[in-house]
């Protein structure tokens, strides 16, 4: 059974089509990477999923729901969790208070004007924070953080409204090759003990060949290729659309599955 | 716009007499909001991403310390004296009053503009209201002076929801012209209204009655509920909402995407600043007994804009400190000089520049300096 349903996913700006006739489904525990060069059409893929951009044709179902034209935090409500391409956090907050935040908005307690914010879901929040191994950092204020850092308290955010699927835009963009190895990792684990499922676009292919269940290609806003990480490699469109950018297949050595 | 609405005089609409001339104040600002309202990014603009968030982003918020606890009880001790001194300096119970207005006042639109992100530039607007909505109801209904003190703040909170919702939907600097634009519009209608408002002469003779018809009584209720009024708003920002409300700032996109309706909180943070704020103007009619459309001009929204930064914007004490300070400035510079405006602006001057943060900021940033090296 699959958690997410995309049918004919179309969305054209200014007579360009980003994205054309896309179609895919995540399956449940499913390991999904979206890949593809740049202006391939990634981004508006998944904003379109996340509710940020509405989109010209097509379905997207979560859960057999239709998603579309639902607000992003309407989504967010259904079961889906959420990172950005460049790390957001809430500055003028402590790590955990970030994932209180969250907690508490999952809880539908943002309209509580009396009570105090510091107990509340406190633990859990350091619970999670535990999972990402920032629970040392839970009193530190956001904005001292180093970005890796960031990455992981954004991911325990993501993890606060027990999501059935997670939507990471370029999960480890920015990061360090060892950071980043560490935060996959990381992630695949939490995908097979809590039984979520993963969406994700990734740049750098070592991440993506060592870690992903499956990848779908993406060139010009069509899919262009769809199977485990030995298919996509001997694809020849696929070598064809990355011919030139100096992108080998080959997952580097320390990056294990 | 003006020249039309003296043209079209008094029209009658089937039952109704509209007198386009008593609009024109009105209709000037009118044109502004719904430009604001309707091109929110100017008449050829295209829009940007609402940036809620300050240059320098705050450090988390902290409950009181014990010093702090210590010192703010010190300080209400001796506001408590001080209702004793009136009959050796009467004048030190009316100064009180005023800083007492001023803090409130200033720590109501704090609460927007710090924690909410949204630089209100119209927030006499909400005072204004709320001197009015106290005034008239002791002109027309000869209300009970605790009554009238009610009714205030349901007025200011009447204006704040109807502003607050096209205000929250703009930032930056249109959201400073539009609070703007929406100030001058009360404050037209105060001024043009003459019969209900007494137009520029206002209204005279609203005076607190029994039990609070002495200076020291009216001064005891002055600081009961700004202390009251103080703390509530402070509590609403340890509470899960202030922190939805700063949520929304740092980050609007994260904000939306853990399920905060962004705009909601934000509006409701707008109408409670609005409320507290009605609160103080309610306040002010009763401490001065006569109020005009001035209540509601630029300047005072400006005054309470200077207490805020001058305390320290990113601080909770700032807009008390900030507030008492100016209050007592203003109050002293006044009567040394008939050039009291230039010279109170060149000592602000100096004092921002002197404390970069606000006085509050400065001083909690040589505190933890202190306590570092220990």
């Amino acid at each position: 059974m699959s958690v997410l349903r995309v049918r004919n996913l179309s969305k054209a700006f200014g007579g360009v089509h980003a994205v054309e006739n896309v179609s895919f489904d995540v399956g449940e525990r499913e390991f999904l990477a979206l890949i593809g060069p740049n202006g391939a059409g990634k981004s508006t893929c998944f904003n379109m999923i996340n509710g940020q951009l509405a989109a010209d044709h097509g379905d997207i179902e979560f859960a057999r729901r239709s998603i579309v034209g639902l607000k992003p935090r309407d989504i967010w409500r259904l079961g889906v969790g959420r990172t950005f391409q460049v790390a957001v956090t809430f500055g003028s907050m402590t790590v955990a208070e970030n994932v209180q935040m969250a907690l508490v908005s999952h809880h539908g307690e943002i309209f509580r004007f009396g009570a105090a914010f510091a107990a509340r879901h406190r633990g859990r929040a350091v619970e999670l924070l535990d999972q990402v191994g920032m629970a040392d950092a839970a009193e530190r204020s956001c904005k001292e953080l180093a970005y890796g850092d960031v990455k992981r308290v954004e991911l325990a955010i993501a993890l606060a409204n027990e999501p059935r699927l997670l939507l990471m835009d370029e999960p480890t963009a920015g990061m360090a090759p060892r950071e980043r190895n560490d935060l996959i990792g990381l992630v695949k684990r939490l995908v097979i003990e809590r039984g979520i499922s993963v969406l994700f676009t990734e740049h750098s292919m070592d991440v993506v060949f060592a870690y992903a269940d499956r990848i779908i290609v993406l060139a010009r806003g069509v899919v262009i290729a769809d199977g485990n990480a030995e298919a996509i490699r001997d694809n020849a469109q696929v070598q064809q659309v990355y011919l030139g950018t100096g992108r080998t297949f080959t997952p580097t050595a320390e990056a294990r599955p | 716009m003006k020249a039309l609405c003296i043209g079209l005089g008094l029209v009658h609409f089937g039952a109704f007499a509209v007198n386009f001339s008593k609009l024109t104040l009105v209709a000037e600002f009118l044109v502004m909001a719904i430009v604001l309202i309707a091109r929110p990014y100017g008449l050829l603009g295209r829009p940007q991403a609402a940036v809620r968030n300050p240059a320098e982003i705050d450090d988390p918020i902290r409950p009181a310390t014990l010093p702090l606890k210590l010192a703010a009880a010190a300080v209400l001790v001796g506001l408590l004296l001080l209702s004793f001194a009136y009959k050796s300096s009467p004048y030190a119970l009316v100064l009180g009053i005023d800083v007492l207005i001023a803090i409130l006042f200033a720590t109501s639109l704090h609460f927007i503009m710090g924690p909410g992100g949204m630089h209100s530039f119209g927030h006499a607007a909400y005072f204004g209201l709320g001197a009015y909505g106290a005034a008239l109801m002791v002109k027309f209904s000869a209300a009970p002076t605790l009554v009238a003190l009610m009714v205030a703040p349901l007025v200011a909170l009447m204006g704040a929801l109807l502003f607050g919702w096209f205000a929250v939907r703009l930032s930056g600097v249109y959201l400073a012209m539009l609070t703007l634009a929406f100030a001058q519009i009360v404050w037209s209608i105060l001024f043009q209204w003459e019969d209900v408002t007494g137009g520029s002469n206002g209204i005279l003779g609203i005076w607190p009655q029994a039990p609070f018809d002495s200076r020291p009584a009216f001064y005891l209720l002055t600081l009961a509920i700004v202390v009251a009024g103080v703390l509530i708003l402070r509590r609403v920002l340890f509470a899960p909402f202030g922190y939805a409300m700063r949520a929304g700032r740092d980050s609007a996109l994260r904000a939306e995407a853990i399920g905060i309706n962004v705009k909601r909180v934000h509006w409701i943070g707008f109408a409670i600043a609005g409320t507290f704020a009605g609160i103080a103007g309610g306040t002010f009619a009763f401490a001065k007994g006569t109020i005009s459309p001035d209540v509601a001009w630029v300047s005072r929204s400006i005054d309470a804009m200077v207490m805020v930064l001058l305390g320290g914007i990113q601080t909770l004490t700032g807009p008390i400190v900030g507030a008492a300070v100016f209050t007592v400035l203003q109050d002293n510079v006044m009567r040394q000089t008939s050039f009291w405006r230039g010279l109170l602006g060149a000592v602000i001057l100096l004092l921002v520049l002197m404390f970069p943060g606000g006085i509050v900021g400065a001083m909690s940033k040589r505190a933890t300096a202190w306590r570092k090296p220990a």
